[in-house]
């Protein structure tokens, strides 16, 4: 029982889960790529991250993400999410002069730039934790690495260690859960010895820390040792050539995933051309409705 | 100081779709100064059950009351829960993973010196502790990753003895030892027992129930489902899938269903079946 539970596997079966796992991890990536376009024109910049909100919801939904695990992840995040406000409305930025200026706080001018810019950046930010939750709640860990082994494959060709990084991140993954009950455990058992993790001074914390580490290390340690032991028992050659128990496959969903995504991607980046080419930006609202709402 | 269990509910993760109710309406008396097993399933709540003993884990529902401690959902106060946790000391299985310090004296004295005492009476309680799980004073000094399995189990549970608790939990405590590890591991439970100390003793071995322990309790999917002598839940069960009687007492039955009159309840060991056939022999002859 732990209570990390952020992006975590879920084993549907639906449209995103059956993908080829290459497949997902390039089209994130890029899809990730476009989502930090920022445009000349602001209203362009709002209407297409609008539009990537409602697609990366109707994402989620086909995929049956948990929308409270994004809550809570933004939850986590609140710090985060206020210290960014405070740096762009507190730091003084030339480029906003001559916009709306909010409220003055004695003579310094709050501009509401700012706070688009703010929010800007935190919806960015949502956005881009959301497709990695997609991405990791629809793809197994191993099947993730399996993919990156692919990308990195080439490499082989100048030595670079692909089978081997992979088989390290595999494992790190696969030990994930087993090292955080490993970690309750001990945390239960130093607290029956009298140990406090949640109160007491600096130095009582991190003695109380150092009785978790320890202990949490040494059982790493021979953990590993173990394993490494059982591989070399089984034959396991880091060099030696090697077939999967499941051999991915791209097959027609994938091609209609990676047409679609592309096409979009595509027409983003046309439009992104277009708008750093052209001396005002491209205002994508004024070009449908000939009007200009722009601020 | 007996221990008290009313109306005991234990759920992981509530309100979450992985919630799992590990404890359902459990209520026990267990006396002072007696050795009770609590037996079950792996899953049947019974790890659950004894870190609710020392508030490791706070009730969902229904209350935990030992001496005039009382452990409810309502009530969280931290202070008194640090002396419950020095009145219930909780030995895990595979205690050896919680060492930590340079020393097996310091490692020992840690629960000590946590629950308030001071350097060298810390010191003096530890070396008392590691005397009487059968540590001798030549490993005092030297680090606990140095020691065989067995030794850095003595160590782990001289921990907790040092922290001089009135009841002692173990979990599993001969879980993974041989057999003489086991003997004198149970021997040295047995002398804590005699020193005074309530017992709780989480095992899966029939032999050492039938050997050492007054009474029984099994938990079956977070319930009660017996409470009673060790002879007793051997005479009421078949073979159960957790619950294997032991060869002992099995002798003893066929015994009795030939016809020989065995007082079940006064069998522990080989001895005592052995005490009853002569006797018996003396009688008829």
């Amino acid at each position: 029982m732990n209570s990390i539970s952020f992006g975590r596997y879920t084993p549907y079966e639906t449209f995103t889960h059956k993908l080829d796992p290459r497949n997902k991890l390039f089209l994130s990536i890029a899809l990730m790529v476009i989502i930090f376009f920022q445009f000349k024109v602001m209203s362009t910049t709002l209407l297409l991250s609008g539009i990537y909100l409602i697609l990366l919801i109707v994402l989620m939904l086909v995929s049956r993400v948990n929308f409270l695990e994004l809550f809570r992840s933004l939850r986590g995040m609140w710090f985060l999410i206020i210290f960014i406000f405070a740096i762009y409305v507190f730091i003084p930025n030339n480029s906003y002069q001559g916009t709306q200026v909010a409220f003055y706080i004695n003579t310094y001018a709050v501009y509401w730039m700012a706070f688009y810019q703010a929010g800007y950046i935190i919806l960015r930010l949502v956005l881009m934790i959301a497709l990695m939750m997609v991405l990791t709640s629809t793809t197994k860990p191993m099947d993730l690495t399996y993919g990156l082994e692919w990308y990195m494959s080439p490499l082989k060709a100048i030595h670079f260690p692909a089978h081997e990084i992979a088989m390290t991140t595999s494992i790190a993954l696969r030990f994930i859960p087993t090292l955080l009950d490993e970690t309750t455990r001990i945390m239960k058992a130093q607290s029956s010895r009298g140990v406090d993790f949640n109160h007491g001074g600096l130095f009582k914390r991190f003695r109380a820390i150092i009785s978790l580490i320890i202990p949490l290390f040494v059982s790493a340690i021979e953990r590993s040792d173990e394993l490494a032991n059982a591989m070399i028992v089984r034959g396991y050659n880091p060099k030696a050539k090697r077939t999967h128990y499941e051999i991915l496959r791209f097959g027609t969903k994938d091609l209609l995933a990676f047409i679609i995504t592309i096409l979009f991607i595509g027409g983003i980046i046309t439009l992104f051309v277009i708008d750093q080419n052209s001396t005002n930006g491209f205002d994508i609202i004024q070009s449908i409705f000939h009007q200009n709402i722009g601020f | 100081m007996s221990i008290q269990v009313k109306n005991l509910f234990y759920t992981y993760l509530p309100k979450s779709p992985v919630q799992t109710e590990a404890l359902k309406d459990v209520s026990l008396t267990i006396e002072e100064h007696s050795f009770v097993a609590l037996l079950g399933q792996t899953g049947s709540g019974k790890s659950t059950l004894i870190q609710n003993l020392n508030a490791l884990l706070i009730p969902t529902q229904g209350e935990v009351i030992i001496d005039d401690f009382v452990v409810t959902n309502s009530k969280r106060k931290n202070k008194k829960i640090k002396q419950l946790r020095k009145k219930v000391g909780l030995v895990f299985q595979f205690p050896e993973y919680q060492l930590f310090e340079e020393t097996v004296e310091k490692d020992v004295a840690f629960g000590a010196k946590n629950f308030g005492a001071k350097n060298d009476d810390a010191l003096k309680k530890a070396h008392y502790a590691l005397k009487s799980v059968g540590i001798d004073e030549s490993y005092f000094k030297r680090s606990p990753f140095e020691l065989s399995g067995g030794e850095k189990r003595r160590v782990a549970i001289a921990g907790i003895l040092a922290i001089e608790p009135d009841i002692l939990v173990l979990d599993e405590p001969t879980a993974g030892l041989d057999p003489k590890g086991t003997n004198d591991i149970m021997r040295l439970v047995q002398q804590m027992h005699e020193d005074g100390k309530t017992i709780i003793l989480v095992t899966h071995d029939m032999n050492l129930v039938m050997k050492y322990c007054q009474k029984v309790y099994v938990l079956k999917e977070g319930m009660l489902a017996f409470e009673g002598t060790p002879s007793a839940l051997f005479q009421q069960i078949a073979d159960d899938v957790s619950i294997e009687i032991p060869p002992l007492y099995r002798l003893a039955k066929k015994l009795s269903d030939q016809g020989l009159p065995i007082c079940f309840e006064k069998i522990r060991k080989s001895e005592d079946l052995i005490k009853q056939i002569q006797d018996w022999r003396s009688n008829h002859e």
